[in-house]
């Protein structure tokens, strides 16, 4: 995460060592040994300059329209449910995946099915809430290649570590340049005509990127326009995905297919209207779970350019 | 097919589809930089590549392609 002032850099904080540590004390130790020390860890984060509260407090009161008293229980909340699946995260990188467990319902699980059955690419899209990594365990169980696309401002042991713990569930890393770049875009169109699951973020602008203005927490916002551009010109379904803690060590799939029947439209328009469904989806799962909003900036100002 | 039908077939959908003026569809014109191209244009290029030339571009084979008319030769190659 990073603080405001210039917007998402594409970095993700942490580090080897971090990976490291957290996997050794989880094996050892259980996650929840880990979570009790990493809560002591949490005010000097909060009231750190980079840490981003002032952010956080201005979304719970301005876009979800908390009390000041719910506000401030939710910024605590919130920065300890981040660092939990930061924990889990680093812990699944790792490898100590036991003991965790992520349930998926009839309906989530029958989009997995179709996904997985159908022969042809498929676009899936999420946001910066919970913990989409998660997923990943799904792909293990099948042969689908799924390449999700990372910003390449990440740290390299970072990314080095994520595409060990995830190359084993058939999950590429495709790096996507900051400030443009075509060649991850070839890329993708080479894995959606092999009949792969391109995962790509939509909530986060970066430098050089296409937004589309949607509206979001009553507030227009612009959006990146990368996963529904090309779900439209390259002809492949788009679906989001959403994986919510529900309890230790525990996550929920949330996965839907966004389905119009709008061939006939221009493809600006086919556009537009799946940008402004995805927003409607995520700010529903938000509003449901709202201590799982890890944007640690300010959102609204950074896409809006004010 | 002569690189000349290839660059009447890119510069109409450059016109078309990404609007570029055509005054400025000229050979050492580079694609980002002075076209303004960026990477939700090439979802389009790879579309068009794929039906008006039959072929799937290639990650590394478009490392080089810097200009229109770099472009216009590398089509040209990928058509034999």
């Amino acid at each position: 995460m990073n603080a405001s002032g210039a917007g998402w850099q594409g970095q993700t904080g942490g580090g080897s060592f971090g990976i490291r540590a957290v996997t050794f004390m989880v094996k050892n130790f259980g996650a929840s040994f880990v979570y009790f020390f990493m809560a002591f860890a949490i005010p000097f984060y909060v009231l750190s300059k980079n840490g981003g509260r002032r952010d956080i407090w201005g979304f719970y009161r301005r876009r979800m329209g908390f009390g000041r008293w719910k506000s401030f229980r939710s910024l605590w909340g919130c920065y300890y449910c981040f660092g939990k699946v930061v924990i889990d995260k680093f812990a699944s990188y790792g490898g100590a995946t036991e003991g965790y467990s992520v349930d998926i319902d009839a309906h989530a699980s029958a989009v997995q099915g179709e996904i997985h059955a159908s022969e042809d690419g498929a676009i899936i899209t999420s946001a910066h809430v919970g913990n989409l990594e998660a997923l990943g365990t799904l792909f293990s169980q099948h042969d689908k290649e799924c390449y999700c696309t990372v910003y390449s401002g990440e740290r390299e042991d970072i990314l080095e570590k994520r595409a060990e713990a995830l190359g084993t569930n058939h999950i590429h890393l495709v790096p996507v340049p900051l400030g443009g770049g075509a060649e991850y875009i070839f890329e993708i169109n080479n894995a959606l005509d092999e009949g792969g699951v391109v995962l790509m973020m939509s909530d986060r602008m970066t430098e050089g990127a296409r937004g589309i203005w949607c509206s979001l927490f009553g507030k227009e916002v612009e959006m990146p326009a990368a996963a529904f551009a090309m779900s439209v010109k390259m002809d492949v379904p788009l679906y989001t995905a959403f994986v919510m803690r529900t309890g230790y060590c525990r996550y929920k799939v949330i996965w839907e297919k966004i389905d119009f029947p709008d061939r006939d439209s221009a493809d600006k328009d086919r556009i537009v209207a799946r940008a402004e469904e995805f927003c409607r989806r995520l700010e529903d799962i938000v509003r449901k779970y709202p201590l799982q909003w890890f944007n640690f900036y300010d959102f609204w100002r950074e896409n809006s350019h004010e | 097919m002569e690189k000349e039908d290839i660059r009447k077939t890119v510069c109409r959908f450059l016109v078309d589809e990404i609007e570029l003026d055509e005054g400025m569809l000229n050979d050492e014109a580079r694609l980002k930089e002075d076209l303004g191209i960026d990477s939700l244009d090439f979802v389009d290029i790879v579309v068009i590549c794929e039906r008006e030339f039959g072929f799937k571009i290639k990650p590394e084979e478009m490392k080089n392609v810097k200009t229109l008319g770099q472009f216009y030769d590398y089509i040209k190659e990928k058509l034999g």
